[in-house]
């Protein structure tokens, strides 16, 4: 089955994170989910990181269309993150090519976001290497454009309510993310 | 079509093509088949349907009772957490109290300021007050050792000289070598990237080469995540920085408070961005699944 909204179980689930993270996403078993609910927390885990999958990649796909026709794009998508990759992490690591080297990055990933607690936020960060940090530190703030803890540039995607078309939200993310990833590039050329 | 729908008519039609007065067996045998593949075409496909049933009983079940459930779960994690050893208990206290150095320096991930850290701490800066590189050279050893297999003997390290980011080719430079008269050990970590192509097969050789007489060589992985481990068929020693980190409290355990601050400040960073064992200031402010790790990691210590 191809996802192409977010459903009411992801919508569920992005509302109430602490659950999420605690239930839905636990490493180990929780004890106190009762023998009976434990399909369908199982089940839940699973459609929801199939949501998530789906959500990564359709964003990436609009990152690399906005890059099409550019060295980048080549680059960009010769060292994609694979399905299971993408599913384990929930993340996507994107190298931008300059010259040979992938001193920029763009991330992608889905969590509870420190500016928005109590909800999973999708979440789009471009990242230089750390000696590189200058090209960063250059770009303006806006109001959706934040600088994280490590200086990196990050803007946080629309709510994921049910409904919600992925290719709007990846839409979405890409109109803040794609200039910023730009403007990096061009202060570090 | 429900699955039980569905085996009852092939059992049904099943039962009719053996009926024993049938006089025109041929026939029914294809009008079967026939039957039997326009039937598939509405088939249920077992897996979406049991996932469909089951998160039904997801929405039923869980999502209306989701805050009695989480109130379960703190509660579960406050009984865990008085039942842990004293020195556990120890332990976390520690990390409550230490500053996330990394955090501050906005580093939390940078492979390079981790790598320099670990080697100021093993000793590459003189301002390491000696118990602790001591304890930590001690208790990287014992890591190292219980990790290491046959292929990959380790080498006595207490007495090593550490230094960070050394250039052993043109092209290729070691995050952190340790060296003594007897050892030579080269460390490669890695925290979001992964190996690069054949990077650990030119350090393994460029170890070789550079080993002088009587020393005996290691090349070791340190890495984020368990998953970043790789194949390379030189012998290596695999550890996670959660290794690091179980090892390296206890090395500060060893030390006083005033000795190890450098040191539990580095593991709390550690444990915050790298390993997501820790939050920021007390324990009960921890998020939910965070302080459920920090517990687990040390119920799995000591169960083993």
């Amino acid at each position: 089955m191809t996802i192409t909204k977010i459903t009411d179980v992801a919508a569920f689930a992005a509302k109430h994170a602490e659950f999420a993270n605690t239930i839905l996403f636990s490493e180990d078993e929780v004890p106190e989910v009762l023998p009976a609910e434990r399909e369908g927390v199982d089940a839940a885990r699973e459609h929801l990181l199939d949501v998530i999958v789906a959500l990564l990649k359709s964003c990436r796909e609009e990152l690399w269309s906005r890059a099409a026709g550019t060295q980048a794009r080549a680059m960009m998508e010769k060292n994609k993150n694979r399905d299971s990759s993408i599913r384990s992490r929930k993340r996507v690591d994107m190298g931008v090519l300059i010259e040979s080297s992938y001193v920029e990055t763009v991330y992608l990933w889905v969590d509870e976001e420190p500016t928005r607690p109590g909800v999973l936020s999708l979440v789009g960060e471009v990242g230089v290497q750390s000696k590189r940090r200058e090209a960063i530190r250059k770009v303006a703030e806006t109001d959706r454009l934040k600088r994280a803890d490590d200086e990196n540039l990050r803007v946080i995607g629309k709510p994921l309510t049910e409904g919600t078309e992925l290719t709007v939200l990846a839409k979405d993310l890409a109109d803040v993310l794609w200039p910023a990833a730009l403007e990096v590039r061009q202060n570090l050329l | 079509m429900e699955v039980r729908q569905y085996v009852e008519t092939i059992a049904r039609m099943g039962a009719r093509l053996r009926h024993p007065e049938d006089v025109d067996r041929g026939a029914r045998r294809r009008a079967f088949v026939v039957r039997l593949l326009k039937l598939q075409r509405g088939a249920p496909t077992p897996e979406r349907d049991l996932g469909s049933t089951a998160l039904d009983a997801f929405r039923k079940q869980v999502m209306p009772r989701h805050e009695a459930l989480m109130a379960a779960v703190r509660s579960g994690i406050q009984d865990r957490r008085g039942a842990l050893p004293a020195s556990a208990k120890q332990q976390i206290c520690a990390l409550e109290a230490a500053v996330d150095v990394l955090g501050l320096v906005r580093a939390p991930r940078d492979e390079v300021t981790h790598t320099r850290l670990i080697a100021d701490l093993l000793g590459a800066a003189r301002s390491t007050p000696p118990p602790v590189r001591v304890a930590c050279i001690r208790a990287l050893g014992r890591l190292l050792r219980s990790r290491a297999t046959a292929a990959a003997l380790v080498p006595a390290v207490e007495d090593a000289r550490a230094q960070s980011e050394v250039w052993v080719s043109s092209e290729r430079r070691v995050d952190l070598v340790l060296t003594s008269p007897s050892a030579k050990i080269f460390i490669e970590a890695k925290i979001d990237a992964g190996e690069g192509a054949g990077q650990l097969d030119a350090y393994a050789n460029a170890l070789a080469s550079s080993l002088a007489a009587g020393q005996r060589g290691l090349l070791v992985f340190l890495t984020a995540r368990t998953d970043q481990a790789h194949s390379t068929s030189q012998p290596h020693v695999h550890i996670t920085f959660q290794d690091l980190l179980v090892s390296w409290l206890v090395a500060a355990s060893e030390c006083t408070a005033a000795e190890g601050a450098v040191l539990m400040a580095y593991l709390k960073s550690v444990a915050v961005h790298v390993c997501g064992v820790a939050g920021d200031g007390l324990f009960d402010a921890w998020p939910v699944h965070i302080q459920r790790r920090c517990l687990a990691l040390y119920e799995k210590a000591g169960d083993a």
